[in-house]
């Protein structure tokens, strides 16, 4: 039940779209920074092999060998080398290592200098620092330091100066790395080689060109190990690897941050989302608890529409009109309850009043007779109240009982006019009635119950000596039928009233005649059974016109 | 006693007011809110039965009306409105009782007779004069043991000076009370019914106070606390 409320669902959906949000965002961010940190990796094994696979491959050992190597200042390193190149063809010396230089062999080469060979010169410092790492190595001066010191990484450090910090760092300096090289020739043999070596498996790739790009693999033995082979001069092939357990550990610890952080704020989303819910909340409760209190006894009371807002507040007015309607229907019911059942009491206080006494003790035949004819009139009264009453029940119900018929209206309209002849008459009212022939498919006795109706409401709230016109036609495919009396009228007031039960504009006037107040709403419901409408016009003093339209 | 009874249903008014006449008061009728309205402020009437449903002039307004007048005329409501507001709304407008239609004539009967009495500030049924005691739920005067046959008049007379005890009671006053508005008797028929009434319980019963009227006053005041403590309110 509690997880079924609105509150933990919104809850439930909020927890899985935060999740989701941001999970997906730190695996991206997670991947991203990964990638970027291994392809880093990537970058600097391959700079540190194009490094050694432009070297030339004079002495024996490298690391070990006593004079610098000269670069060939031949072809060019990388891209974009030409005003390197140009350079290194003006002040190199080319001793015969032009041809290894020649397409591209990356040109430079090292001095296999120590660290103690010192950084060079200011003025031919400054010239190399214009340069990029790669081609800086195939500035000539270079080759005049010294060789034979720690060898390649040592030239590397050599050149920490010069090179971007971090790619030697990563590369040469931290011993986590574990940096290590390897230089097959073109035959296959290994022509040099790192001092700490792992377990390398030879690596067979076939370059098409001698610059081609470089080809990455991981250490089949040590999936720590990441390597790159680049071609080196002469067709041989140069390893570099270096291990990324560092890179490893720290992008595990992000991933561990991210959990930590995801964590977080997942919790604080949760609880954030928590309390906007509740206060999302709280004025539904009150609307309920409101809605809870109001019964049909007690109608009377509305959400407070202060405390609620926006759509909610909407919510709370649309409840309190449907409430308010409620009450009105409430509260005509209990009118009308209150109307008949008062209706009823009166001709049953004349029927019980006039009983009880009549036994109190012996009477004259006279005095029986006389209390006879009150209690017949009085229970006449409650028969004629209790079919009206039922006719309108019935019709509430949808279930007035209709027998349609072919007539003809005239007829009928004539029937009724008279039935209301006497009344007429002792009112001293004078109907006329101008009637043409039309067809109806309607009820018969109810069609009847409506004119006669109609013609003695006109008849009763009329003055002495007044007129009551009645007029049947046809039009529109509609038969018409109009009562047009010179009556009272209907006070403008009264007149939404005039439908309502038991209404009564004056009401000695239809105690008197002997209405009960319920005609009208019975003409209503009769017409409106037939599918038709029922409207008047009325002046006070001017007369009343009722118009009746019936489908043919 | 004389009432009125207002009420807009003639079959109605006409058995009330019968039985009310067949009981021994004189009745003046309404037909409708004004007229009652306007014979209550007319008239001295021990009680008025008042229907709350009428055209022109409702229950309510006819109370209200006649309460803003001075009038302390006790006021029994009939209505076949039997919903709480209602009778609360008609006892807070003035009236002094609430009878639901349909009722029994005789609960009308003794709720009048209780207005009448508790209106004249005695609260016992019977009321003890010496050896003379009027009880006023059945209408019967006795004398000692011995009861006095009394024509229906003659008990009005009784116990309209019985009610009135110690006081003065004016001949009018006792035309007003014992002939209603259709009684066209001579004013001097009371002088007629009281001595009739002194021939029956001794000439002391009632006293002269010469051109003011007559009184009763033969036993210690407040004897009316009597022994039978009638409720039927």
């Amino acid at each position: 039940m509690m997880f079924r409320s609105i509150r933990w669902t919104l809850q439930l959906w909020h927890a899985a779209i935060l999740a989701l949000a941001l999970i997906s965002f730190a695996a991206a961010l997670y991947v991203s920074i990964s990638r970027s940190w291994f392809s880093q990796v990537d970058r600097e094994i391959e700079g540190a092999a194009r490094v050694l696979g432009s070297r030339p491959l004079g002495p024996p050992s490298f690391g070990r060998g006593g004079r610098g190597f000269r670069g060939g200042g031949g072809g060019g390193g990388g891209g974009g080398g030409f005003s390197a190149d140009a350079r290194a063809g003006n002040a190199g010396t080319r001793e015969g290592f032009g041809g290894l230089g020649r397409d591209g062999g990356g040109g430079p080469s090292d001095g296999g200098g120590p660290r103690d060979g010192g950084g060079p010169g200011g003025s031919r410092r400054s010239m190399a620092d214009e340069l990029p790492f790669v081609f800086r190595l195939a500035v000539p001066e270079l080759e005049q330091f010294p060789s034979g010191g720690p060898g390649f990484f040592a030239l590397m450090n050599d050149r920490a100066a010069d090179v971007p910090r971090d790619v030697l760092s990563r590369v040469g300096q931290d011993q986590r790395d574990q940096p290590y090289f390897l230089i097959w020739s073109r035959d296959g043999d290994m022509l040099h080689s790192s001092a700490p070596l792992p377990q390398v498996q030879p690596w067979t790739v076939q370059f098409s060109k001698p610059f081609g790009p470089a080809v990455f693999r991981w250490n089949p033995d040590d999936g720590m190990l990441r390597e790159v082979i680049v071609p080196g001069p002469f067709e041989s092939k140069v390893l570099v690897g270096r291990s990324v357990a560092r890179e490893r550990q720290e992008v595990r610890k992000l991933a561990w941050l991210f959990v930590f952080v995801g964590a977080g704020v997942m919790a604080i989303g949760l609880a954030g989302g928590w309390l906007l819910s509740t206060r999302a909340i709280r004025p539904i409760n009150a609307i309920t608890a409101t809605a809870r209190t109001i019964s049909a006894s007690d109608l009377s009371q509305r959400i407070d529409l202060q405390e609620t807002k926006s759509e909610l507040g909407v919510l709370a007015q649309t409840l309190n009109e449907t409430f308010e309607r409620l009450d009105t229907a409430f509260q005509r019911q209990v009118q009308f309850t209150a109307d008949a059942s008062h209706e009823l009491r009166t001709p049953l206080t004349v029927i019980h009043s006039h009983a009880e006494l009549a036994l109190s003790k012996d009477r004259t035949a006279e005095e029986y007779r006389k209390t006879l004819e009150a209690c017949l009139r009085a229970s006449k009264r409650m028969k004629s109240l209790v079919e009206s009453l039922l006719v309108l029940a019935r019709a509430d119900a949808r279930r007035l009982e209709l027998n349609p018929v072919r007539f003809d209206l005239k007829t009928v309209a004539e029937e009724s006019v008279h039935m209301v002849e006497p009344m007429a008459v002792e009112n001293q009212i004078k109907v006329e009635s101008s009637l043409v022939p039309v067809e109806i498919t309607a009820d018969r006795t109810r069609i009847s119950q409506l004119i006669t109706n109609l013609l003695s409401n006109a008849i009763r709230y009329n003055r002495p000596g007044g007129g009551v016109k009645l007029a049947v036609t046809r039009e529109d495919g509609q038969a018409i039928v109009t009562v047009a009396d010179t009556g009272v009228g209907i006070a403008e007031e009264d007149q939404k009233h005039v439908f309502e039960r038991f209404f009564r504009a004056d009401k000695a006037r239809s105690r008197e005649a002997g209405g009960s107040g319920l005609g009208l709403a019975i003409c209503q419901s009769i017409v409106e059974a037939h599918g038709g409408t029922i409207a008047f016009t009325s002046k006070a003093n001017g007369g009343t016109t009722f118009v009746v339209r019936l489908p043919v | 006693m004389r009432l009125l009874v207002v009420e807009d249903e003639p079959d109605l008014l006409t058995v009330i007011s019968q039985s009310l006449r067949e009981d021994g008061y004189a009745v003046d009728t309404a037909a409708d809110g004004e007229e009652g309205l306007f014979k209550a402020q007319g008239a001295a009437y021990d009680a008025v039965v008042l229907d709350l449903m009428m055209p022109r002039m409702d229950g309510f307004a006819v109370i209200k009306e006649l309460r803003k007048g001075g009038s302390a005329v006790p006021v029994l409501v009939l209505t076949a409105r039997d919903a709480l507001p209602d009778r609360v709304k008609g006892l807070d407008s003035g009236a002094d009782d609430y009878l639901t239609k349909p009722f029994e004539l005789a609960e009308l009967l003794a709720r009048l007779r209780a207005l009448i009495r508790r209106s004249a500030g005695k609260a016992s049924a019977i009321i003890e004069m010496g050896d003379v005691r009027v009880d006023t739920a059945a209408r019967m005067v006795y004398q000692g043991e011995q009861n006095v046959a009394l024509t229906a008049r003659e008990y009005s007379l009784v116990e309209l000076l019985a009610i009135h005890r110690g006081e003065l009671v004016s001949r009018s006053m006792i035309y007003d009370h014992l002939f209603d508005e259709e009684d066209d008797s001579l004013s001097n028929l009371v002088d007629v019914h009281v001595s009739n009434v002194r021939k029956k319980l001794g000439k002391g019963f009632i006293q002269t106070r010469r051109g003011q009227g007559y009184v009763i006053d033969n036993g210690p005041p407040a004897a009316d606390g009597g022994a039978e403590d009638d409720d039927d309110v």
